[in-house]
């Protein structure tokens, strides 16, 4: 097992342990392969090292989950996304590097936020508008 | 066809004028030769805003480590600058406070102001700026000029928003078609009526074009920054809810680093919360004034 620094990850490793946003809810699970999507995830979430298995298979692949299971909470909400995507529409993301962060935090601190608030029945959390 | 600036100009004297407390305050405040002795007996004619000045003081939002039970204290500790802005905090709000309509919520408006004066202070205390109440009372009443249209030419204001909806522009860029003026230089003329410091009526008037300022540039950069993070983060509402491009100039003179902005807005998040329920509780609802500008032309 090697820990290593979110910019020298790659598509392809597979994680050695799981992985979770800093509120602990978990974004990927142990053994997964590490595709482009996924390390885009952890760029968002400020992810800074994971754990990953090494290359030589010296490491057993640990548990691996069935494939896709992790995917759900694996990325900030779609309804989040489009939410913030409006809401930066006039702010010319594309263009600048420092908006692109601000937009990025948004979109994290509006995720928390909705995981944060409590739902009367422990049902599904509904983003209230 | 909508009230000429200098139209407007001429009916802000049918607003609330700050409190005659608060002049002389201001008056004191910029006068060397005054005491705190001096200045403390002012204030205390007011009853209610020194139990609101001391209520302020105390709270867990401004978290001072004891407590201070009276207003020579609060002079002495925070000086004097300091403790006339925080007299500006606690009363703009009611003063301006105007009632709810359909298309436009002042309480929003308010919302969006204490989430702007909140990271406006953040700000100040992460980049080392000297003077974080001036700033927290700039981000308070970055965007009063809207309120100021809204009470008196509210039929062209409501139009404002009419258009900042139909064709989804910024409200600054529709007040500039309907009005051919914006909040920002109706706000510098409500300051300047109000006799406010220099250095703060810039701050409200450059919040949109920072360079534009003379002596308060790195004021109104952390006001035009501080803007743009409460729209972002989505608390309340300035009229309209879309996140201005942000300026790289005024970026460069926060000097900020890039990476602090996440625990920055994360912090702006919960100091906002205690911030709103400090200042916003008691809001009042008041009527707008009798005199509208719906026919002037």
């Amino acid at each position: 097992m090697a820990r290593v620094a979110l910019e020298r990850l790659e598509p392809g490793m597979r994680l050695a342990k799981a992985v979770s946003n800093p509120q602990g809810v978990l974004l990927l699970r142990e053994g997964e392969s590490l595709t482009e999507r996924h390390l885009q995830v952890f760029r968002t979430w400020r992810i800074p090292e994971v754990d990953v298995t090494l290359a030589d298979g010296s490491e057993p692949a640990g548990v691996a989950a069935a494939p896709g299971e992790a995917e759900a909470v694996c990325e900030i909400p779609a309804d989040i996304e489009a939410e913030i995507t409006h809401r930066f529409r006039h702010a010319g993301v594309e263009s600048d590097i420092v908006m692109t962060e601000i937009r990025d935090q948004a979109a994290i601190r509006q995720a928390m936020r909705i995981q944060a608030r409590p739902t009367a029945a422990g049902g599904p959390v509904q983003e209230a508008v | 066809m909508a009230p000429r600036l200098e139209t407007l100009v001429q009916h802000i004297g049918s607003l609330p004028t700050l409190p005659t407390v608060l002049l002389r305050v201001n008056d004191l405040v910029s006068n060397p030769k005054t005491s705190a002795h001096q200045l403390s007996r002012v204030i205390m004619e007011d009853q209610s805003l020194t139990v609101r000045l001391l209520r302020l003081v105390n709270s867990p939002f401004y978290g001072f480590p004891r407590r201070i039970s009276t207003v020579t204290e609060t002079l002495t500790i925070l000086g004097f600058n300091q403790v006339r802005n925080l007299l500006l905090t606690v009363t703009v709000v009611d003063l301006l406070g105007a009632e709810e309509s359909e298309e436009f919520s002042p309480l929003r408006l308010w919302q969006h102001s204490v989430a702007t004066a909140v990271a406006a202070s953040v700000l100040a205390k992460c980049t080392g700026h000297e003077d974080r109440e001036e700033l927290f009372v700039a981000g308070l009443l970055h965007d009063v000029g809207k309120l100021v249209a809204f009470q008196i030419a509210r039929k062209y204001f409501v139009q404002v928003i009419q258009v900042v909806r139909a064709r989804d522009l910024l409200l600054r860029d529709a007040e500039q078609e309907v009005f051919g003026y914006s909040h920002d230089q109706v706000g510098r003329l409500l300051a300047e009526q109000w006799k406010l410091p220099v250095r703060l009526t810039e701050t409200i008037a450059c919040h949109h074009r920072p360079d534009l300022a003379q002596l308060a540039q790195r004021e109104a950069s952390i006001i035009h920054l501080a803007d743009i993070l409460s729209r972002a983060l989505g608390l309340g509402s300035g009229g309209d809810d879309g996140v201005p491009p942000l300026s790289a100039e005024a970026w460069h003179r926060v000097r900020l680093a890039q990476s602090a902005l996440g625990g920055l807005m994360k912090d702006i998040e919960v100091q906002y919360e205690e911030a709103q329920a400090l200042l916003l509780r008691q809001t009042k609802v008041r009527p707008g004034p009798t005199e509208q500008l719906t026919h002037v032309s």
